[in-house]
């Protein structure tokens, strides 16, 4: 039976490996792209580790807590580094990619001036900081 | 048995999906898109240790992943932080 689970989940890992290669080069800015490598960052690298989790079912030697102790810190620190890459991303004014090259919509570029003038009001007011010390 | 020609199979295609990851590194337009796609290289490579820890029965190898996916994640927060400010800490947050 464990064969059967182990080459299932491993199955399941490459197939999301595939789909971030092909992601990574079909798709045209980065925020999509970012879209096409949580694919295996997340689901992909966690389904692997299930496999070798089910692969060393059984063993006494080999026992499966730094697994499933990367997989816990893997569903934790994903979704901030995706964050703060996709916001520095719209911070150095990277466009974002439409069919047909349209703008943004009225409230897409709201979004992006707010998140550009936190970024732009924080370095004013360290900038000041250094200048005061 | 067939588990194992199946692992040397699954090396193989992660192998080729880091070679595609690496490929948008060197064309990648926009700095963003390196980065990205050195995260995704990355994360290949945790995988990659992994599959091979199963191959060849050794613990020492998770070890190694756990430790890559801590360096991965602190590399994505700086190189995106510096992207963005450039500057890495930013202490004027709670004053």
């Amino acid at each position: 039976m464990t064969p059967f689970i182990v080459s299932f989940f491993l199955t399941l890992g490459m197939l999301l490996s595939i789909v971030t290669a092909v992601g990574l080069h079909r798709l045209k800015d980065p925020y999509s792209r970012l879209h096409a490598t949580s694919a295996i960052n997340s689901f992909g690298l966690i389904c692997i580790l299930l496999a070798s989790v089910f692969y060393f079912w059984g063993h006494s030697t080999v026992n499966s807590v730094r697994q499933l102790l990367t997989v816990f810190f893997i569903f934790v620190t994903v979704p901030a580094g995706t964050h703060i890459l996709s916001r520095a991303a719209i911070v150095r004014g990277v466009k974002v990619w439409k069919p047909d090259g349209r703008d943004l919509a009225p409230h897409e570029q709201e979004i992006v001036q707010t998140i550009k003038k936190q970024s732009d009001d924080r370095r004013a007011q360290r900038l000041r900081q250094m200048d005061a010390e | 048995m067939t588990v194992e020609i199946y692992l040397d199979v699954c090396i193989v295609v992660l192998t080729l999906s880091i070679v595609a990851a690496a490929v948008r590194v060197l064309l990648g337009p926009t700095l963003p898109d390196r980065v990205v796609a050195a995260d995704a290289v990355a994360t290949h490579v945790i995988a990659l240790s992994v599959l091979v820890a199963m191959k060849l029965e050794s613990v020492t190898l998770f070890d190694i992943a756990l430790a890559l996916a801590i360096l991965s994640f602190l590399t994505a927060v700086v190189v995106g932080k510096y992207l963005e400010k450039g500057h890495v800490i930013d202490d004027t947050v709670h004053r």
